[in-house]
């Protein structure tokens, strides 16, 4: 094949990092092809449904212009669950600071827009492209191969997500294993936006997220959501793959989503709403530890191929790392660029930048968080207890005595948690300190 | 193992919500002597989309790739790598239209 049949850049993958990625080089006037196995680009994304913007804003301005977010996020709460009754600690935030910290989004409409976004820069998107293989010569990777048909260029980027078989093809990242990842299952329900707002107490086109804890998962680390779309709920759980491995129950892993949307404290917000979409889709769940080398030559990985998700127990973020790789890595390319696209600059410059920013420093200095989240007392345990606590605390017995607060303090300490448990909670407050 | 409680969905009515072109070949294979010599049957569990059953004369294993959801689970859980699981063909599998 001739030089005139190369491309410059291929990127596997139209989803949030592959566009990202995108967008940048084409703005730089590379000549890129995003290769797309879906019908069209976001056909095949699933997501939880929360963004954080604030940690994407430097990157993707430009972008994230005048993209299609549903509710900019102005109610945060945690909700700890026991069999039918929970304790909250909500957050509704009315100070408008002019720029959302986090908004939901829906990935199809979201991705669709952006890749618009993309090919008016001159990118070419093709959709219905599965790659197959990766081509490679002298240790270097230099194209891929779709069926019979060969396609060369002088950087590949893998944006192909979670289960990223062609990363696993380059020995980058390591066999599937269950501890590396979390399984999440979500339903779409439709709703009046006018309901939305009264039942979750929003003022208009604002939105909540609702985090669950506890014996939703009936005692499996993970947890569960509800984020408010503009006219419909995304309600879904994540559970660690590991621990459903090990899942003593008669009940199958989808009937943890209808236990959670038929309780008594979640169904009234659901009420009359039409589940139009149920959808599944592993998130890389391994951390810091668990992180592959970004690239080999010729080769950069983005996104959840990279596996750049940072779980912090109260935040499960990948889509914000997702667009953030995809711009850096355009950036290591643009500069490797510049000296005949070396793929030895073009590495340690994706390596540099991943490790000045916040990706990898944040993931580093979560890195003892998997451990921590993976125990399962966090689950069943402590939820249930401070669930009985709190009841406690607002009861009158036919004494007409209530408990003194000298003695919830005790019991919050000595009874909901005890020796073990103090040490999980300094743990925990310790995490990312 | 479908549930019938009011206000409960069964999960055949969740997957057919979804929008899946189906190829007629199945992009999941099955190794059928590991999966009859194990114990687990996790795939039955784990499967969102609850696509694995066991027959109840014989007790094989099935799989019903027509309702899959893609995320890869059963490849992944599985204790026996006996599940081969690949993307569908281009133009087929699910259709994501909120994601």
């Amino acid at each position: 094949m001739s030089n005139s049949d190369e491309l410059d850049i291929i990127v596997v993958g139209a989803g949030l990092s592959g566009l990202s990625c995108g967008y940048e080089l084409a703005k730089a006037g590379l000549q890129v092809a995003i290769l797309e196995r879906g019908d069209m680009a976001g056909t095949k994304n699933l997501s939880g449904g929360k963004l954080y913007l604030e940690p994407v804003h430097e990157f993707c301005d430009d972008f994230l212009k005048d993209a299609p977010f549903e509710r900019p996020v102005v109610s945060e709460s945690i909700i700890l669950t026991d069999e039918s009754s929970s304790v909250s600690c909500r957050l509704d935030c009315r100070e408008d600071s002019g720029f959302p910290n986090s908004v939901t989004v829906l990935m199809n409409p979201l991705v669709k827009h952006l890749a618009k976004k993309v090919s008016e820069k001159g990118a070419l998107i093709l959709p219905q492209q599965k790659v197959d293989e990766l081509i490679w010569k002298n240790g270097k990777v230099i194209g891929v191969k779709i069926g019979s048909e060969v396609l060369n260029a002088r950087v590949i980027v893998l944006a192909d997500g979670v289960l990223s078989f062609l990363a696993q093809e380059t020995g980058l990242r390591p066999e599937h294993l269950t501890r590396l990842y979390g399984l999440g299952i979500k339903e779409i329900i439709q709703l009046d936006s006018a309901i939305i707002e009264d039942r979750f107490n929003l003022p208009s086109g604002l939105g909540a997220s609702r985090m669950f804890v506890g014996k939703i998962t009936q005692g499996l680390p993970g947890g569960g959501f509800i984020y408010t779309n503009s006219n419909s709920l995304s309600i879904g759980i994540v559970v660690h793959l590991e621990a459903i491995q090990d899942w003593k129950s008669d009940k199958e892993i989808w009937e943890l989503l209808e236990a959670f949307k038929s309780r008594p404290d979640v169904a009234p917000l659901l009420s009359g709403g039409k589940t139009v979409e149920y959808g599944a889709h592993l998130i890389p769940e391994g951390g810091f530890k668990n992180l592959p080398k970004p690239g080999i030559p010729g080769l950069l990985l983005v996104g959840d191929a990279a596996g750049f998700v940072l779980n912090t127990g109260s935040t499960l973020r990948g889509m914000d790392l997702a667009l953030v790789s995809g711009v850096l890595a355009a950036k290591s390319i643009k500069e490797a660029a510049k000296k005949n696209f070396s793929s030895e600059v073009c590495l340690n410059h994706y390596q540099q930048v991943l490790k000045k920013n916040f990706i990898i420093n944040q993931m580093k200095r979560y890195k003892k968080a998997s451990d921590l989240l993976a125990l399962q007392r966090l689950y069943n345990r402590y939820p249930h207890r401070m669930v009985r606590l709190t009841q406690e605390m607002f009861m009158v017995n036919s004494e007409g005595k209530s408990t003194s607060f000298g003695k919830m303090v005790r019991k919050f300490i000595f009874k909901v948690f005890g020796w073990r448990g103090l040490r999980d909670i300094w743990r925990l407050i310790r995490l990312g300190s | 193992m479908a549930v019938n409680k009011a206000g409960i969905m069964k999960i055949e009515d969740k997957v057919a919500l979804c929008s899946i072109k189906h190829h007629k070949d199945s992009h999941i294979q099955l190794d059928e002597e590991a999966c009859k010599n194990c114990e687990t049957k996790i795939c039955v569990i784990s499967c969102p989309a609850h696509l694995y059953t066991i027959e109840p004369e014989s007790g094989k294993l099935k799989v019903d790739h027509t309702g899959c959801l893609e995320c890869g689970t059963c490849k992944i859980i599985c204790p026996k790598r006996a599940v081969t699981w690949k993307y569908p063909e281009p133009g087929f599998g699910i259709y994501y239209r909120y994601g």
